[in-house]
């Protein structure tokens, strides 16, 4: 009985998760924008996007049961279990500490930016004659104070400290646009302190000055965060582990391939020889050699592609998808999931 | 002294040598560097999730952090309590990891089929946005005319290929009704005989991929290691 | 019968001889990357159009999509088309960052009177979770900038200039995708769509999914096509004829190593072949 209401429920749910895109699909633009979905889609897929996203720490579960028990129970190969432990861990803990980093810096350079956008507030509530928010003189001022202490606050950045020797002709020049926005954005506080009639234009002057600063000052610390120790890091597991351990692991493959080629690949029939002649156009008709066989190869390979290729794994295609699409069908209404729903006998 | 980068080009190439030494037989060497890729790459994936989506565009605005308290004290936008709604999905996730208790394990088969849900329903429209251009574009005409309204010869006959081999290799793969007569099983076996062609060129282009990669690891141990190691050692 | 190591040697052997003495050839004319060079080459990109650069490849492929994404992206940096860099693939967040900031080094020296910037001609998008359920919520978005919300590093979109004037899909009128995974591929031709519009597609593919790729050549759901290293190679030799000043990568010579392990192969079947004749024949003597 219970296993009953189980299994239903799993259906109901399962045909529940596919009624948004389905109807989304089949249903014209404009009834979506009549019922308001249409404004909403970036959120509603969000949300289906989150709920798949909190399955990604499952992969790190399985691997903490299986090698984590292996070195607690100093099981056969527990060391092997140790270093793959060490490896996840590492690059987590790398990998986090060089985002919060960047998080970090990009913040520091954000302030500016926030100031920009608060210059473009007070004009744009200004002009709408906004209720509910200080006098503009007051806010003026606040802008000002805080504007002028964050320029202060640059004074610890601009240097060359830190950066790379070949990067440092480039930081120089961000230090120089940064140092002429600061007193450019300078004039401009001034001239905002003395004003006595509103004006659109020292505010629009705050606002482009600190926008530079703010994109400016981001790449100059972006710069030198390339020296320090996390980026190094991070780049010595990614770089000098990862992408050389991936591709160096995938490039077996070729040795393999090619004693397959030698000692598998027989021409026993008309069907093998046909697949070795295509095989081989296709080999020698994209290589620099082609030339010193023949200068159609490249040309018998575009139309040995472009035709019989092209044709026979389209009709391959054609059937797989309309397997697909069966399939999809069968799995949105738990026709094929008969032994997913069912509970599973103890 | 030696460089970081100097040290993480080291790396890189006594990483592909440890790969390579199974070559010669399965060893320690080799199964180090195995696991330890394993546990690199296992390591990115949780935090880039959170660091790309989570965390900008689900946990940023919940948790009203994507808002800016200006110096006046007012605020650059309202906080949505919209936001909120993703606890649902999020807590539904969660559902996948009851299936590490025994009792409760059933409970992860919800979260799986609905899943299976949404990824059906997209199929629908993935399948017709991916196949109708496919089946508009197998309508080859089989008489082609050229520029001066003669019998363009070559494309006609590469059309022609083109529909018989469609054609002919569809029909192979049609189970439906048992074939009879040796019209039908010339046809089947011509569809066999074009599929070879298209398998030729799969398996040369399969040996290809292989290289490529072979090739871009050579590039690196010859030059840039080999580089490395003269600057170090010479 | 030859010793499986005996065939490992002579494979590493024809791959590294051509490498270690810089040794290449002109590569083969690959008239799929044509196309897409001539797409790149003629467009005229206008205000608020900005090409999304799908690099989905991490180390297991990164051989022949690296050089792909590296001749288009000096191409689109060339013809100052500005793009935004995205991945479905987690593990390929490295090459997002890297490769636009080495090609951009390599134009600068070529002209020290040109500038390229992030934030203005390129922005990084990172990695983006959800598969197809990202790209059609790309495709169907109608605030781009409230989608993506950041870039990588955390500055809001809005606040970069590459950004400007860009709301939709109509916005990204190029999408270019280099991946080896099938899986990721289909999602942009299935989703990266919305009514009435398509962009113009290019696609750098691995050699192994060549003879699938050829059919949405056939069929215009893609615009232009880079088969492999050999793609990269003939682009790049296009590249180098339209800019003269331009220095080459490694394309060309990897290209020749590739052709040169490839008559090993075609070498080795027949050699398999004819000993397995000969020793078929003695046997039935």
């Amino acid at each position: 009985m219970e296993s009953n209401y189980r299994k239903k429920l799993i259906r109901l749910l399962t045909f529940l998760g596919g009624v948004y895109f389905f109807f989304e699909f089949v249903l014209p633009e404009a009834a979506l924008e009549g019922i308001g979905l249409a404004d909403r889609h970036t959120e509603i897929s969000n949300g289906f996007r989150a709920f798949g996203a909190m399955a990604v720490g499952l992969g790190i579960v399985n691997l903490l049961l299986v090698h984590g028990s292996r070195v607690l129970m100093v099981r056969k190969n527990w060391s092997y279990s140790l270093i793959l432990l060490g490896g996840l861990f590492s690059m987590m803990a790398v990998a986090s500490l060089d985002w919060l980093q960047g998080e970090r810096l990009t913040k520091t350079a954000s302030v500016y930016s926030q100031l920009a956008d608060f210059s473009a507030v007070i004009v744009r509530d200004h002009e709408e004659k906004k209720e509910g928010v200080l006098p503009l003189k007051e806010r003026t001022s606040y802008l000002t104070t805080a504007a002028e202490a964050a320029l202060i606050k640059l004074d610890p950045h601009l240097n060359t400290q830190n950066v790379n020797k070949e990067d440092t002709l480039l930081s120089r020049s961000y230090i120089e646009k940064i140092s002429n926005s600061r007193m450019e954005a300078g004039s401009y506080i001034t001239l905002l302190k003395g004003l006595e009639e509103f004006s659109v234009e020292p505010y629009d002057g705050v606002k482009k000055e600190l926008s530079t600063i703010r994109s400016e000052l981001q790449k100059l610390l972006f710069l030198k965060q390339k020296n320090a120790l996390i980026k190094k890091l991070y780049e010595f597991l990614y770089q000098g582990l990862f992408v050389a351990l991936g591709s160096a692991m995938f490039s077996l493959l070729a040795m393999y391939i090619a004693a397959a080629a030698y000692r598998a690949f027989r021409i026993k029939s008309f069907e093998s020889a046909l697949m070795m002649g295509a095989a081989v156009i296709v080999m020698l008709g994209q290589i620099p050699f082609y030339a010193y066989i023949s200068s159609d190869l490249p040309f018998l390979r575009a139309w040995l592609l472009e035709v019989p290729n092209s044709a026979a794994f389209r009709a391959i295609k054609i059937g797989a998808s309309i397997a697909g699409l069966v399939m999809a069908f069968r799995m949105w209404f738990s026709i094929e999931s008969e032994s997913f729903s069912h509970e599973e006998k103890a | 002294m030696i460089s970081f980068t100097s040290l993480t080009i080291l790396a890189g190439g006594i990483a592909t040598l440890a790969i390579y030494s199974f070559l010669i037989k399965e060893n320690p060497f080799y199964r180090f560097f195995e696991h330890l890729f394993i546990g690199i790459a296992a390591g990115f994936i949780p935090i880039y999730t959170i660091k790309g989506f989570l965390w900008p565009q689900v946990l940023e605005p919940m948790l009203g952090l994507d808002i800016v308290t200006y110096p006046d004290g007012t605020l650059s936008k309202e906080y949505s309590t919209s936001y909120l709604l993703f606890l649902m999905p999020m807590f539904f996730g969660l559902f996948y990891y009851a299936i590490y208790f025994k009792k409760i394990a059933w409970i992860a088969k919800l979260a799986i089929g609905f899943a299976l849900g949404y990824s059906g329903a997209l199929t629908f429209k993935g399948f017709f946005a991916e196949m109708l251009p496919q089946l508009e574009s197998s309508f080859k005409p089989l008489v082609v005319l050229g520029e001066t309204q003669a019998v363009d010869w070559g494309q006609s006959a590469s059309n022609v290929i083109f529909v018989l081999t469609l054609l002919s290799v569809m029909y192979y793969f049609f189970f439906t009704f048992k074939r009879s007569g040796t019209g039908s099983e010339a046809v089947a076996t011509s569809g066999r005989l074009l599929m070879m062609v298209c398998f030729g060129a799969f398996f040369g282009s399969t040996v290809m991929a292989r290289m490529a990669l072979l090739v871009e690891r050579m590039q690196f141990l010859l030059t840039d290691w080999a580089g490395t190691l003269g600057q170090i050692f010479l | 019968m030859l010793n499986r190591r005996v065939i490992y040697f002579a494979v590493m052997l024809a791959v590294g001889i051509p490498i270690y003495f810089g040794y290449e050839v002109p590569p083969a004319r690959m008239q799929a990357a044509e196309k897409l060079y001539d797409i790149i080459e003629n467009y005229d990109v206008k205000d608020g159009e900005i090409a999304l650069v799908a690099l989905d490849f991490g180390p297991n492929t990164k051989a022949e999509n690296q050089p792909q994404a590296e001749v288009v992206l000096e191409h689109l940096l060339r013809k100052r088309i500005p793009f935004a860099l995205v991945t479905q693939y987690a593990l390929a967040e490295g090459f997002l960052a890297d490769i636009p900031e080495t090609i951009v080094n390599r134009l600068q020296q070529e002209m020290p009177d040109e500038h390229w910037e992030y934030g203005v001609d390129w922005v990084n998008l990172g990695f983006q979770t959800g598969s197809s359920l990202f790209v059609q919520s790309v495709a169907k978005s109608k605030d781009l900038i409230g989608t993506f919300v950041q870039d990588v590093n955390g500055t809001p979109l809005g606040d970069l200039d590459v950004f400007d004037g860009v709301k939709t899909i109509k916005n990204m009128p190029l999408l270019l995708e280099f991946t080896g995974l099938v899986g990721v591929f289909d999602t942009y031709v299935q989703f990266f769509q919305s009514e009435g519009y398509v962009p113009i597609f290019g696609h750098g593919c691995t050699s192994i999914t060549i003879p699938e790729a050829y059919i949405y050549l056939d069929s215009g759901q893609l615009s232009g096509l880079l088969e492999g290293i050999a793609g990269a190679a003939w682009y790049s030799k296009l590249l180098s004829e339209a800019y003269p000043e331009r220095s080459a990568g490694m394309e060309h010579i990897n290209n020749t190593a590739l052709g040169v392990a490839h008559i090993v192969i075609i070498l080795f079947i027949l050699l398999g072949n004819v000993l397995a004749f000969t020793e078929k024949r003695s046997s039935d003597d």
